[in-house]
């Protein structure tokens, strides 16, 4: 049995991988308002119930239920559920009892499995228990997909009952997902709505981040290439690259070799660093046929080798160096001087979204001051009075102006 | 310390003279691609822009970006701007080239004063990442082999451009003389093909990017110097590239074996008296011996080989 390669968490989104599929092919145009999927993982049960148009029986009989997805199977367009091995292996994984329910336009069945007792058939078949086709069509009929496991393994029934682990299962399903809850898509997990949060970059009429799209491939093979690069809060658990594909988020807040950090001996792009803690960039893979994706087959991770990615990564590299130089310049600032103009012009930007951010073809900012080649700096306490009464004797409004002119006075008089 | 540009008047090296000029001739040719004053020129001009100037007047090329690192003395960069479609970015190569738009064809000439390291192979990395089919991209690095009485020039070079760009078969003896310079070209070479193979990685196979080698000179006006480069072009574009005729210029190199010879551009020992002597032999009859009393045949060839090229005495950069 495949089930030892992913873990629980994968497991799951696997299944909501499916979902989304569905809503997908439900609503060609991307609107998923009205469409939902619920889950709840607790000690005895799991199940994930939706309403984004049901499995056909001929998919459930002659797909669904066999390792692998032949390749006669009619491609779905736009998907992410593309490998078919997901769902039975995460239900595997996830215990010994589950019943699928799901309800299409014409069809209805159920397909009850008691692992143990199937394992110790010989052929790996499985049973509808109920099946009915070609029902007429009603509206009222509630169209989509019930899976229910249980008798949960021991180690997945004691995970479900922590709250960490739920913490960490909405996290990563907000993430994955964040782009079909963004198009409506309402997602709950033990009845509490999960929220999306949007990806989004600073941006002002100072600051914009940088964007380029591209494309490879023809026809039914092309792929469409959107990438970002800019800059967002200091938080170094977020920064890095994301990478998507059909909108589904495959790395986040990448920090390694695979978006670029270190490139060239750290000559072209150094390693991450919490200098770059503000960095943002995302890049957003979107085809027709998914199998023209870079992702690996677990849907982890990019496929670093992929002669697409390889280029994509190239306009990466070029897109991300000048936010680069400039964190490293707002770095500087913080150390050097007391005007702080690119500190400042940050603080003026606002968090806009991806779909709604003013873009540059490269990343736009202030220009740093900069450092006059053989300046030190001086710097000293006096009492606020003694410097108030020096402001006016010297018509300037800032205490640097003080520092400056008085230092001029001296010098005047006593070096020159 | 000084800028280099402080240091050396970059218009009184005569080998660098001979090469802008040569560089000038085969630019010539790429207006099988469009007309070469359409092209743009980014290049690094200091104070004396004397390929800027050069490649505006016998080019025509207008527009025309000088990249100066030394940020803090920008107005005397402006003022000695020859002609104003040139445009100063100030900052490191490195840091300008991403910021660019690339949607035009260009003649890049990253002309270091410093040694082959990875902030020269970034630059390769970014304008080949980046360029538009029929540009031009040349390199030219200080080739000067390290002082032998130090530690290896073969770990200093590791050192430099990062371990995995060096080729595994090089060893310490490789880097003596002019090694450095052909081991120099080799790296850049290598980094150019990569960085197209990655790009090609999503162009169907007649718009994949190809590097033809035009360019590998060496010389010495005071440093050994290696200058490599070449055009950029699209496969379906093959016959506009032979179209253009670079052979036809003998010092245009193409051969991408390591081991192939370079252009050596050496500038012969000759008094002015005598280059106007061998100027009126020249271009030479065939079966006729040049002759100039007392000066070494050696150098009456050399200066055969660059006469057209040769600063003469009335020439000054104005």
């Amino acid at each position: 049995m495949l089930t030892k390669d992913i873990g629980l968490t994968r497991s799951i989104i696997d299944l909501l991988d499916n979902c989304v599929d569905g809503a997908r092919q439900l609503r060609k145009k991307g609107n998923y308002d009205g469409l939902w999927v619920r889950l709840e993982a607790s000690k005895e049960t799991f199940k994930i119930s939706d309403n984004c148009g049901g499995i056909s029986v001929g998919i459930t009989r002659d797909y669904a239920f066999r390792f692998g997805r032949p390749s006669e199977m009619e491609p779905t367009t736009h998907s992410i559920g593309q490998f078919g091995v997901g769902m039975k292996r995460a239900l595997f994984k996830l215990g010994k009892m589950f019943r699928i329910e799901s309800t299409t336009e014409t069809s209805h069945f159920v397909v009850e499995v008691d692992v143990d007792k199937w394992k110790q058939e010989k052929e790996w078949e499985f049973e509808f228990n109920e099946l009915q086709e070609k029902l007429p069509r009603k509206p009222s009929r509630q169209l989509g997909t019930m899976i229910t496991v249980e008798s949960l393994h021991p180690g997945i029934s004691e995970r479900f009952e922590h709250d960490s682990f739920q913490t960490g299962l909405l996290r990563e399903i907000q993430e994955a997902h964040a782009h079909a809850m963004q198009q409506g898509l309402a997602l709950t997990l033990d009845g509490i709505p999960i929220k999306y949060r949007p990806f989004h970059l600073l941006q002002s009429d100072q600051l914009k981040p940088g964007y380029k799209e591209s494309s490879f491939g023809k026809g039914r093979s092309r792929v469409k290439v959107k990438l970002f690069a800019g800059i967002a809060a200091p938080n170094p658990a977020e920064a890095g690259w994301y990478i998507f594909c059909n909108g589904r988020l495959i790395i986040g807040a990448d920090q390694t070799e695979i978006g670029g950090w270190g490139e060239g001996g750290e000559g072209t792009i150094p390693k991450y660093h919490n200098t770059f803690a503000r960095f943002r960039g995302y890049v957003f893979f979107d085809a027709d046929d998914a199998s023209q994706l870079p992702w690996n087959t677990t849907k982890t991770g990019v496929d670093a080798d992929s002669r697409y990615f390889r280029a994509v990564r190239l306009e990466m590299l070029t897109l991300m160096r000048p936010v680069i130089d400039f964190l490293r310049k707002l770095a500087e600032e913080k150390k050097a001087q007391d005007r702080n103009p690119l500190e400042t012009a940050i603080n003026a930007a606002k968090e806009r979204e991806l779909s709604k951010v003013k873009t540059h073809y490269v990343f736009k900012a202030p220009k740093a001051i900069p450092r006059v080649k053989g300046t030190g700096r001086i710097s000293y306490y006096k009492l606020l009075d003694d410097i108030a009464k020096a402001k006016k004797a010297l018509h300037v409004t800032t205490q640097r102006e003080v520092g400056e002119k008085t230092f001029d006075y001296f010098f005047k008089r006593e070096c020159e | 310390m000084p800028e280099s540009y402080e240091e050396i008047n970059y218009a009184i090296r005569p080998a660098k003279n001979i090469e802008r000029k040569m560089l000038c001739d085969v630019l010539r040719k790429l207006s099988a691609f469009g007309m070469v004053e359409s092209y743009r020129y980014i290049g690094f001009g200091s104070t004396y822009f004397s390929d800027f100037s050069l490649f505006h007047r016998a080019l025509g090329i207008k527009k025309m970006i000088s990249i100066e690192k030394d940020k803090t003395h920008s107005k005397r960069f402006e003022f000695n701007r020859p002609y104003n479609s040139i445009s100063m970015q100030f900052g490191h190569s490195n840091e300008i080239l991403p910021t660019l738009r690339w949607n035009s064809k260009t003649i890049v000439w990253l002309d270091y004063d410093g040694k082959l390291d990875k902030t020269v192979l970034t630059d390769v990395k970014f304008v080949c990442s980046n360029a538009t089919a029929g540009s031009v991209v040349i390199v030219t690095v200080n080739a000067h082999p390290g002082d032998f009485r130090r530690e290896s020039r073969l770990i200093r070079l590791k050192l430099r451009v990062g371990e995995e760009k060096v080729p595994a078969d090089i060893e310490e003896d490789d880097l003596a003389r002019w090694g450095t310079a052909a081991i120099s070209r080799r790296i850049i070479t290598n980094e150019i093909s990569e960085t197209l193979d990655q790009r090609n990685g999503m162009l169907e196979e007649h718009d994949q990017i190809l590097y033809r080698q035009l360019f590998y000179f060496q010389y010495a006006d005071g440093a050994k110097m290696l200058t490599v480069g070449g055009l950029l072009y699209e496969r379906n574009q093959k016959p506009i590239v032979e179209g253009c005729g670079f052979e036809s210029l003998p010092f245009v190199h193409t051969d991408l074996r390591p081991e192939a010879k370079p252009c050596q551009i050496e500038v012969p020992n000759l008094t002015y008296r005598e280059i106007r002597h061998l100027n009126s032999q020249l271009p030479r009859e065939r079966r006729k011996r040049l002759h100039v009393p007392k000066a070494p045949y050696s150098d009456l060839k050399k200066y055969e080989r660059v006469y057209r090229y040769f600063p003469t005495f009335a020439e000054a950069e104005l």
